[in-house]
């Protein structure tokens, strides 16, 4: 039998705060000896991702970037990769997923900085015709960016994903390893037990039950829901606005997606939130990553190649 | 019989499926991209965060609701780290060259270190004075301990140090998803959108209230 000869291995966590959420990087050191620099380093990936992506900072390099209009940008090697994965995702999806929705966040209050409460001066006023993914363009040869009219970006569906890619690829020689960041994590090797990672995945209307079981390793899985981070208003909208309505898609309470990156598992099960359940899961199908889509009465929608923990 | 294929026939449509195909590989081309250019060569946004990560005036957002606004400062309980480590064996594995200590080996950087280690580096414009400081936020879960440390007046760190007595740090840090793995010996992990931090936020807060 294929048993672990050994019981349970230790697994050796920290933890910190970036991005207005809990990071844990974790590695299974069995009878390795663990250099604990790894686990720093890993989770300074995800300052250097933040001070680099951040909506909410005013003299990070992307909110400063949104103050030179109409001229090439140089971009430091991060923010050029995660705006242009987010780009072609835009692309892909006809816009509906569009990181210069940055703006109508904006405007619905998602303005303020975690650490210290402060909203980030709105970059621009409210104008007649929303920016969209068109109105800038990569030069890719030189890594710079231009932005063609005034508009901000968030990168809020990607940057944490990428930060997660970034921080696994520090831990990668050990026999197990996990990056958790507020729900979106990504998992190597072998889990405690020797075998393969068990996620259970959140029921978006039960807090404290799980809606399946995915086995996992070597892959991301990433969740985008409707239940954390809404406005304070009336209308309670949450953090992901549809750039055709302006407003959050209610379509779907959650989408889970299982991918080799959590900077494509990130960005997809976003992309497929805002699609809704029958574009959402055809264009998951499209890219070959898995996935799982749950309206808010509960209905399931799930990827063919989407594997479940049989318990 | 020719089988049946979703592949589209027009070459516009095939060509934008090909591109779109091609997201997956694109994020692991964009993550080597990244790695490979370095950490050295990141490293001053990191420097770019810390000198702006809190204005020393502006308050906690009020309209923090999970957490009753309760933050407490304590100046003397920044030497309990090893609560953020769940494993039995730190002391006889660490090998960080810059730890001797077990508590050290779950937070090797000067982050936790007691405030003597913070004092190399001074600043006549700082916002804060140069140290390290503890202070506690409360939210439904339980009590989050952050010890945030100055140098040079920025904010370099602030890690979560002990949490209360409802649940340990590893529960109440990635609350409320992880509780669920906990309590299920099947689960490793939880994958779903979770609270944001707002108990961190009040313990930062009032971390910082020592600083100025």
């Amino acid at each position: 039998m294929a048993t672990a000869l050994h019981s349970t291995q230790q697994l050796l966590t920290r933890t910190s705060v970036a991005m207005d959420t809990y990071i844990t990087v974790g590695v299974i050191h069995g009878q390795y000896a663990v250099n604990t620099t790894a686990l720093t380093r890993a989770l300074d990936w995800f300052q250097r991702v933040e001070a680099a992506c951040s909506r909410f900072d005013s003299n990070s390099e992307l909110r400063r970037l949104l103050d030179r209009v109409g001229e090439p940008v140089p971009l430091s090697p991060l923010l050029y990769q995660t705006l242009a994965f987010a780009l072609a995702t835009a692309a892909a999806t006809d816009g509906r997923f569009d990181p210069t929705i940055g703006q109508r966040q904006e405007q619905r209050g998602f303005v303020h900085n975690y650490r210290t409460g402060a909203a980030t001066p709105a970059a621009l006023a409210a104008s007649a015709t929303p920016a969209t993914f068109r109105d800038l363009t990569l030069d890719p040869v030189r890594q710079t960016v231009t932005l063609h009219r005034p508009l901000v970006l968030d990168l809020g569906a990607v940057a944490k994903g990428f930060a997660i890619d970034l921080a696994m690829q520090e831990l990668l020689a050990y026999p197990g390893s996990m990056v958790e960041a507020g729900g979106d994590l990504r998992v190597q090797g072998h889990n405690p037990s020797g075998g393969r990672w068990q996620i259970g995945i959140r029921h978006p209307r039960l807090p404290d039950a799980l809606l399946t079981t995915l086995p996992v390793s070597n892959a991301a899985v990433c969740t985008s829901g409707d239940y954390e981070r809404r406005t304070q208003d009336a209308t309670a909208e949450h953090h992901l606005l549809d750039p055709q309505t302006g407003h959050s898609p209610n379509a779907l309470a959650s989408v889970t997606v299982v991918a080799p990156t959590a900077l494509a598992a990130d960005t997809l099960s976003t992309a497929a939130f805002i699609l809704g359940p029958t574009a959402g899961l055809a264009f998951l199908e499209q890219q070959g990553v898995a996935g799982l889509l749950v309206t808010p009465a509960g209905t399931e929608y799930a990827t063919p190649n989407l594997e479940r923990t049989v318990q | 019989m020719p089988a049946p294929t979703k592949r589209p026939t027009n070459p516009a449509q095939r060509s934008k499926q090909l591109l779109a195909n091609s997201l997956v590989a694109l994020s692991s081309a964009a993550v080597f991209a990244v790695y490979a250019a370095g950490y050295a060569r990141t490293a001053p946004a990191a420097a770019d965060l810390a000198a702006t990560a809190v204005p020393p005036t502006t308050p906690i957002d009020p309209t923090a609701t999970i957490a009753p606004a309760t933050a407490t400062a304590s100046p003397t309980s920044t030497a309990t780290a090893a609560a953020t480590s769940t494993t039995a064996k730190t002391a006889s594995t660490a090998t960080a060259p810059t730890s001797t200590a077990p508590a050290a080996s779950v937070a090797p950087t000067a982050s936790v270190a007691p405030a003597a280690t913070s004092t190399t580096i001074t600043t006549t414009t700082a916002a804060y004075t140069d140290g390290t400081y503890s202070g506690t936020g409360t939210s439904r879960h339980g009590n989050i301990t952050v010890a945030v440390t100055i140098q040079g007046g920025k904010i370099v760190s602030a890690e979560i140090t002990t949490c209360g007595t409802k649940y340990p740090c590893s529960r109440i840090a990635a609350l409320p998803s992880q509780v669920v793995a906990r309590q299920s010996a099947a689960v490793d992990l939880v994958s779903g959108a979770t609270d944001s931090t707002n108990a961190y936020r009040a313990a930062v807060n009032a971390a910082l209230a020592q600083a100025r």
